[in-house]
């Protein structure tokens, strides 16, 4: 009776499994297999899944287009300084808000909604102008500067969330022994963090590699530009021929970003062992 | 304090980046701050949506023999993305960084053009005036001042599969004005059999089409345009919405699926033979150049569709000065090199747009004798007038939010004709 | 089970502790733990967005010489009537909630299949971060490809498995045009909440769970009394965000629909964006953002507080 209790539910477990492998990977799968198809291919009604002929002159189309590497290797400076500065600035921000005085944390996290709520259409002039009066425009350290403040918000809220999630016993523990805040912060709260930082900076990281709009204002010149206005551009606005191309310059831009979470992936594990051992 | 003052190895290390981080920062705001002016010459930006590979090459290829020509006053092409180019000028503009040059479209032009952030270039254009078509030249101005030198437009035009009309027995139409719209009528119902529709027509924004060839029946849309311009829905402009609802639902020879597309969308079946015609803007004609290299596809466009005239309205990419410029007599020389006949046919051909001067065209025909779907757009050039929608400054509005969503329905078959007219009417009225 | 409850016990107890007595100790250098990050955000958030809040005041127009002037509540006056922007706000309103709600349920399932001992772990790992790894500008159109009435895969599939309605154009029938786009957003707002609840549950020590199943808890109740207290604070920031994000998003929508068909996908941010890129109107836009933001605060305000008295019952 147990047994087959738990085999239905086992059996039930793998059906949302493979929903949720054909509903992520299915549209993915199928822009890999059109980057392989040639341009008549495109062109034909009822395309199957499986390109007719492997046509990988999409792939060198795009990577011989002048400009696509040199600006997926801006999107990945700018992303990772991105990452790596909003991580820095908005653990001990985050963990600030979510420990210290209730009247400081809720002006705190009053601020941090206030800030994403207000439609980015009607701070980008302002904000440009700001940019502007520090000789920013066009440079790839105003994008950075951007993109942190884009991000801070999001990253101190998670942050702030996954500190609440920790008990304070051992914070109380390690303050009856007379340990700093600063010391309470780096040795007992940090590692516990580990996959909450792992996730935010992951966050971070993706959202400074996909940013479209901000990009497409603040910069100008065609050799300081991001992966995304460099594809949006080849993108063009009509024309059907160009998919090909297109699928295979987007298949290739998601390739970082996978990368990036298969190496967090591990440590994502990881930080899950060393907060078992520890907590 | 202790662990302050002695940090781990890691935390130190971590510090001096972010330090290093910083400084790098200020240096940079310090260097770009400083940073003298170029000593001899000067440079202007030139941003331009162009994208396809052809128009490219041929914007390179301009720019380079004018920076050999003029070395003290060169020009650096900036690639827009054309899909948001008004976003980048709106920006562009209100924090003072706008570039020199830029390529935009009339009916948007419009809005820059009364801000006051366009400079009027009548004068400087004198020389090229008398080549242009008027109603370009007029679609690009704004209180009798020319704001932008049109550079080409897009017609809608009927594309056919030749091979579809031989195996039907059915004449291709030629000769401008010889295609009227109850004879495409005609010419839909003969080629429509049980289960397979003539024609392809992607109407996801229809407005545009509508209003452009409403010209062909008169219909203007917009009266007193000088003073305070207003919307009129009459027998005129009823004509091509009610003509293009009859072949849905009463002719049934468009196919319905066709409708709710965008009009490149419908490229892919008609190269695989479903639909014996398409309407669609010309640029369509370069996918179809590239299927008739690659598979031997046989396709032509059709003359351009004829009411009571075969007008239609033109809203042309123009080029223009921007008023924050220091240098509109040099950019302004340039713009009428970039209007040079072979350099103009060059970008029309990338983008298979018709050019805006007599000459360019002659050239463009040239360029592509062999195929009549070329010939008969580019003969179809002379038949560009003003649309009035393009000098409204709150068309754009009311196209947005009242004329698309409006259509939508009309053409989708979800109001009548009493609502659809009640609704653009109202529509305008609570717009400012 | 006791072990679950004890641990509960226990937090309200440090709880209290914690307010007594260690206040003083937790405010030392509050100010310097905060200041890195609020020093950017002041100059560029606080600064921008009251400018743009004091636009609302204004009948600012795009203009070179444009002086503007300042008019009081005109612009919320003028903006009181405007139907089309309130019909466009409704739009934005059953769009984030249903949008939030959609991808919540999704993306906690899918983490907590995620936390499981699973075949195909690694590959569903991977994919569930596929959505987001793609820049936006591409999600839309790949969608648009598959959702293609000609020649896209969803009309194969629907026929090959003999389903009604393969003919449909999901993008622009009147019908089928909101569900897919809301669709099409939850696939999108998916790995953030998958990846974020999942660091949340592998932040649950393991033993806890173990002391729970030993204690003789069954499933539903670890979930109860284990898993869903521990994701609690996640996913109330969570859905307040996503809420707030998709509430202001329209760049997605706007390349799959453009608006339509007839208006029926038309985003309220899409309404400000036009009104202020395209039409220059920036004190109007303005005002039209201040009311957006009051309604997104108000509603978050509601959720905010029914969730704090939530927790402060269990």
């Amino acid at each position: 009776m147990k047994t087959k209790k738990i085999k239905f539910s086992l059996i039930m477990t793998y059906v949302a499994v493979i929903g949720y492998i054909i509903f992520l990977g299915f549209p993915f799968v199928w822009m890999f297999t059109t980057s392989l198809k040639s341009p008549m291919e495109l062109l034909s009604l009822d395309q199957s899944l499986i390109p007719k002929k492997f046509y990988w002159e999409n792939y060198s189309i795009i990577l011989n287009k002048r400009g696509l590497m040199h600006s997926a290797l801006n999107s990945l400076i700018v992303a990772l300084v991105t990452m790596v500065l909003t991580t820095i600035v908005a653990i001990p921000a985050g963990y600030a808000i979510a420990r210290l005085h209730k009247i400081f944390s809720r002006a705190a996290t009053g601020w941090i909604l206030v800030s994403q709520v207000f439609p980015l259409s009607l701070i980008i002039i302002p904000l440009f102008i700001a940019v502007r009066d520090l000789h920013l425009i066009d440079s790839i350290y105003g994008l950075i500067v951007v993109y942190i403040v884009v991000n801070l918000p999001f990253a101190l809220w998670m942050i702030r969330g996954y500190v609440v999630s920790i008990p304070t016993d051992l914070e109380e523990a390690g303050a009856t022994d007379g340990a700093s805040s600063f010391r309470i912060l780096r040795s007992i709260v940090l590692p516990l963090l580990v996959p909450g930082i792992i996730a935010t900076s992951l966050f971070t990281f993706l959202t400074s590699w996909n940013e479209f709009f901000f990009a497409l204002v603040l910069i100008q010149s065609t050799d300081k530009e991001t992966l995304p206005l460099n594809l949006a551009r080849f993108m063009g606005s009509e024309g059907q021929v160009l998919l090909g191309p297109l699928a295979a310059g987007a298949f290739l831009a998601t390739i970082p970003s996978l990368i990036v979470f298969g190496v967090i992936q591990r440590k994502l594990a990881g930080g899950l062992l060393a907060g078992a051992v520890k907590g | 304090m202790k662990h302050l003052l002695a940090p781990t190895v890691k935390t130190r290390r971590k510090r001096t980046s972010l330090l290093s981080v910083v400084a790098l920062l200020i240096s940079v705001v310090a260097t770009v701050g400083a940073m003298p002016a170029r000593a001899a010459g000067i440079e202007m930006t030139f941003l331009t949506p162009a994208y396809l590979a052809g128009t490219v090459k041929a914007t390179e290829r301009i720019v380079a023999d004018w920076n050999k020509a003029n070395p003290n006053a060169t020009v650096k092409v900036v690639y827009g993305d054309p899909n948001n180019i008004n976003d980048k000028l709106a920006t562009s503009f209100a924090g003072g960084v706008a570039p020199d040059i830029f390529v935009h479209e009339a009916a948007s032009l419009l809005a820059f053009s009364k801000q006051g952030y366009v400079a009027p270039i009548t004068a400087e254009m004198r020389s090229v005036k008398s080549s242009i078509q008027p109603g370009l030249w007029r679609a690009s101005s704004y209180r009798a001042q020319l704001y932008g030198l049109p550079l080409m437009t897009q017609s809608y035009t009927i594309f056919a599969n030749v091979d579809m009309f031989k195996k039907a027995g059915i004449a291709i139409p030629t000769g401008a004005g010889s295609l009227t719209w109850d004879g495409f009528r005609a010419l839909a119902k003969q080629l429509t059999s049980a289960g397979n529709y003539a024609v392809g027509w992607g109407l996801k924004s229809p407005a545009a089409t509508f209003m452009i060839m409403g010209s062909n029946f008169n219909g203007t849309f917009f009266k007193s345009l000088t003073t305070s311009p207003y919307l009129t829905i009459g027998a005129a402009e009823l004509e091509v919405p009610n003509r293009v609802h009859d072949m849905i639902y009463v002719d049934k020879t468009i196919d319905p699926a066709s409708i709710l597309i965008s009009g490149g969308a419908n490229t892919a079946p008609f190269l695989a033979g479903k639909y014996a015609m398409i309407v669609g803007g010309s640029y369509v004609a370069s996918d179809l150049d590239a299927a008739a290299v690659a598979k031997g596809f046989n396709w032509t466009a059709l003359p351009l569709l004829k009411g009571i005239t075969s007008n239609q309205g033109a809203n042309p990419q123009t080029i223009s000065v921007s008023t924050q410029s220091k240098y509109k007599k040099q950019a302004a020389a340039f713009i009428r090199f970039l209007a040079q006949d072979k350099n103009l046919a060059d970008l029309a051909l990338g983008e298979a747009l018709t050019p805006s001067t007599r000459g360019a065209v002659a050239a463009v025909l040239t360029e592509k004798k062999g195929s009549a779907g070329w010939t008969q757009i580019m003969n179809d050039s002379s038949s560009f007038v003003l649309s009035p929608f393009t000098l409204v400054p709150n068309y754009q509005k009311w196209k947005d939010t009242v004329a698309q969503p409006t259509w939508q329905q009309w053409v989708q078959g979800k109001i009548t004709e009493a609502q659809m007219k009640d609704k653009l009417l109202t529509g305008w009225k609570n717009i400012r | 089970m006791k072990s679950a409850t004890r641990l509960k016990v226990q937090d309200g107890t440090i709880e209290k502790k914690r307010k007594k007595s260690s206040q003083k100790m937790y405010n030392r250098g509050a100010w310097i733990y905060a200041l890195p990050a609020f020093i950017p955000l002041v100059l560029f958030s606080v600064v921008p967005l009251a400018k743009g809040i004091w636009t609302a005041f204004t009948d600012l127009e795009a203009g070179l010489y444009f002086k503007p002037k300042f008019i009081w509540f005109d612009n919320f006056r003028r903006l009181l009537g405007d139907s089309l922007f309130w019909h466009s706000f409704n739009i934005g309103v059953i769009w984030a909630v249903s949008c939030t709600v959609l991808s919540l349920v999704l993306g906690f399932g899918l983490a907590l299949l995620l936390n499981q001992k699973l075949r195909f772990l690694g590959l569903m790992r991977v994919l569930s971060l596929v959505p987001w790894a793609m820049p936006p500008v591409i999600v839309a159109i790949m969608w648009s490809i598959l959702l293609n009435p000609a020649v896209g895969p969803i009309r194969g599939i629907f026929n090959f498995l003999h389903l009604p309605g393969g003919d449909t154009n999901w993008l622009a029938d009147f019908n089928t045009a909101f569900p897919t786009v809301v669709l099409i957003g939850a696939w999108v707002g998916m790995p953030i909440i998958t990846v974020s609840i999942l660091a949340a549950l592998q932040g649950i020590p393991q033993e806890i769970i173990e002391a729970a199943k030993i204690d003789g808890a069954s499933a539903v109740q670890r979930f109860r009394y284990v898993t869903l207290p521990a994701v609690r604070a996640i996913t109330t920031a969570l859905v307040a965000l996503n809420i707030i994000w998709n509430f202001n998003s329209f760049g997605l929508v706007f390349v799959l629909t453009a608006g339509g068909p007839g208006g029926k996908t038309f985003m309220p941010a899409l309404f400000v964006y036009n009104e202020s890129f395209k039409y220059g109107n920036f004190g109007y836009a303005a005002a039209m953002g201040v009311v957006m933001m009051l309604a997104v605060l108000a509603m978050l305000g509601v959720y905010l507080r029914a969730r704090g008295r939530q927790d402060k019952e269990s």
